[in-house]
């Protein structure tokens, strides 16, 4: 999908790389969290990290469909670093033999509906919500297309 | 007319208020002169079935209030303009003499990642800005079919995720107790409005902690129902295996009466329980009748991790404060363990921000909301939610979609689905060896808007006291139980109250003696008394 932006992708790996440099390295270690209102990043005490690799920024906005601009990247690295390597604390405990819970164990049965396709009694309201209808399809509006928009604001202003 | 006898629903709807209810209506205006709340939705019911008041005025008393403390606050996200219309309709309804629904003439207000059809409803986010539904979330249906006054949507954090409110696409809410603090998140417009009393009860949404947390920073009642409780047909869904649509009001009898007018099954919510719902408000017992010890035979289990160094003292001591006001009413109060306690955070957190990334796919500018024009699909997608989404949904996102790449399942949500697990075992054990868990709602009071948004996991390190719960899908109740030094009169503590599934009625029950037996304590924001200036 993002074939056309290989060499943008390529400059945003290298701010990603240059940006764990400054935090310290790809798998930093950090300590389990103590809780409470301040202070609590000076009593840190050291923990795991993960063995894993890190996250790798760009990949993952390419993943999630997100265009992250290069600012964002060197932005959130670090975060995501800093919570990722506390996710992996997970890691450290004996879970073995451990059935995962799927969610809350609170009798709730699948109480599913009956399988029979119903007419929605508000059809015009969901298609007056799509940005661009133009019947049958749901357009994609182009920067070329918005160009008569733009000019006739540019219009209005002068 | 058809026969009373043939057919018994007009018997039900024809029923006037009972005895014991009346009585209660007596003790609540005799408490209105002394420091317990009173239950403004049994008042405005009561002034409008005795004609002292119309709907219209009560209405428009609200809305000159929020009018007045809005510019400070800002909790609404939009406010309807059709209130007073609605007030006069109730009016009309009442010269009638219709039956009158529970909630009628009463202005609620309704967190906007819940769905309305007649108002904008963007979830706090920009890439929804403008949208409007094209239906009600069953629970706001059921408001308006209770005989409510939708008045407006509240702040949020952005598709609730975060615990201050200051991660909304638009404003960030101030707390009615200090203009310069947080009112908590992610429902913190929610719960200032009703602490500033703009509305009489409002909705929230609660997946780690987003209604029981600012309900304590704001000195109100918080709600969290059992998982499958209320249907989360029209929540925007932030964690599916997580979330559940809550109440705010400012006794624990209004919030009652909300939670039983939302509460229910509901066919298009697979995951909503057929579980019967009890008549919680009918079942609050009237102080008159109160023996001196009204909670003998409660066992009360004290959490014992909750009270660990990390925790703000103000916040210990009023919450054991809480825990000897409990023992005076009768209880016996015990410290119990929940081992699994600490691992809850991560475990919450790799689960939430993992089912976020998939839920939060769906806003890619093509159906709903803003679209960013661009030269070809990818693109579409890629600019749409970069330009419309905050970067703190962006980080989870990215988080989420790290957790759940090939490979890492084991690693990350495997192991949390396994403390879930555990997490769910430590709290049927403890709740086998007492009736309800307390603790506090939060490890602080509100705190200094800015204090917290560049450090993540200090933002994650405030819903320590409430994921366990959401992890585990059981209800809790969040009270006002005492103050702790700051702002003009002190900043509210709420102590947070846990059951085990379905016992809703329980907990009401023994939040609404707690309450009503608080000596010295006046939850209303001080500027409020004074009159509706909040500077």
């Amino acid at each position: 999908m993002f074939k056309s932006k290989d060499s943008a992708n390529h400059r945003l790996q290298l701010i990603y790389k240059q940006s764990l440099v400054v935090v310290g390295g790809g798998a930093a270690v950090f300590g389990r969290l103590r809780f409470g209102s301040a202070g609590w990043s000076s009593g840190m005490a050291r923990c795991c990290s993960s063995s894993l690799s890190p996250p790798d920024l760009p990949r993952l906005a390419d993943a999630a469909r997100i265009s992250l601009a290069p600012h964002e990247v060197q932005e959130l690295a670090p975060k995501i670093q800093q919570v990722v390597d506390w996710f992996g604390q997970l890691q450290a405990v004996n879970l073995e033999s451990i059935e995962p819970s799927l969610r809350a164990s609170t009798e709730v049965k699948a109480n599913p509906r009956e399988d029979a396709a119903e007419v929605f009694d508000n059809r015009e309201a969901i298609l007056a919500a799509v940005p661009s209808y133009d019947q049958p399809y749901i357009k994609r509006m182009t920067p070329a297309q918005m160009i008569p928009l733009n000019y006739a604001y540019l219009l209005s202003i002068l | 007319m058809a026969s009373l006898i043939q057919n018994p629903r007009l018997l039900l709807r024809r029923r006037r208020p009972s005895p014991p209810l009346r009585r209660r209506l007596q003790t609540l205006a005799a408490a209105a002169s002394a420091n317990v709340p009173t239950s403004e939705i049994l008042s405005i019911r009561d002034a409008l079935l005795s004609r002292r008041a119309t709907a219209l005025d009560i209405a428009s008393g609200y809305l000159s209030r929020l009018r007045i403390t809005e510019p400070h606050l800002r909790s609404f996200l939009h406010v309807s303009e059709k209130v007073l219309r609605e007030a006069e309709e109730v009016d009309r309804a009442v010269e009638r003499g219709e039956d009158l629904g529970p909630l009628t003439g009463v202005l609620v207000g309704v967190k906007d990642n819940i769905c309305t059809v007649d108002m904008p409803s963007t979830g706090g986010s920009r890439i929804l800005e403008g949208y409007r539904p094209a239906f009600d979330a069953t629970a706001v249906r059921r408001l308006k079919e209770n005989g409510a006054i939708i008045v407006g949507k509240t702040n949020l954090d952005e598709f609730g995720m975060g615990s201050s409110t200051e991660g909304s696409g638009f404003q960030v809410t101030t707390n009615p107790w200090d203009l310069s603090r947080v009112p908590g998140g992610s429902s913190g417009g929610s719960a200032a409005a009703v602490s500033a009393r703009q509305c009489v009860v409002s909705l929230g949404s609660d997946t780690g902690g987003s209604v029981r947390q600012p309900a304590s920073f704001c000195g109100v009642v918080g709600m969290k129902p059992t998982y499958g409780r209320v249907s989360r047909y029209g929540l925007m869904a932030y964690a599916s295996s997580l979330d559940v649509i809550g109440c705010f009001g400012s006794s624990v009898i209004d919030t009652a009466i909300l939670l039983k007018a939302i509460s229910g099954h509901d066919r298009f919510d697979a995951t909503s329980s057929k579980h019967d719902v009890p008549n919680y408000a009918a079942d609050l017992v009237s102080m008159d009748s109160v023996e001196s010890k009204p909670l003998t035979g409660l066992k009360v289990g004290f959490i014992q991790e909750t009270l660990a160094e990390g925790v703000d003292m103000g916040v210990i001591s009023a919450v054991k404060a809480a825990a000897s006001h409990f023992e005076q009413l009768g209880s016996r109060v015990t410290e119990v363990s929940l081992p699994s306690f600490d691992l809850g955070l991560p475990a919450y957190y790799i689960l939430a921000t993992s089912e976020a990334s998939s839920n939060l796919s769906r806003y890619d500018g093509v159906r709903y909301g803003s679209q960013v024009a661009a030269e070809e699909l990818g693109s579409l997608y890629g600019d749409s939610r970069a330009k419309g989404l905050g970067s703190e949904v962006k980080m989870r996102i990215l988080m989420g979609t790290y957790a759940l790449s090939a490979g890492y399942y084991d690693a990350y949500y495997k192991r949390a689905q396994q403390v879930r697990t555990l997490v769910q075992k430590s709290f049927k054990d403890a709740l086998e060896e007492n009736d309800i868990l307390i603790s506090p709602a939060a490890p602080s009071v509100a705190y200094k808007i800015g204090e917290k948004t560049n450090d993540p996991l200090a933002m994650f390190a405030g819903d320590i006291m409430t994921v366990n719960v959401n992890l585990a899908g059981l209800p809790a109740l969040v009270v006002p139980c005492g103050f702790v030094e700051g702002g003009t009169a002190g900043l509210p503590v709420g102590l947070q109250i846990i059951g085990p599934a379905f016992s809703e009625a329980k907990l009401l029950q023994v939040g609404h003696i707690f309450e009503q037996t608080l000596q010295n304590h006046r939850f209303v924001p001080p500027a409020l008394l004074e009159g509706t200036s909040l500077i």
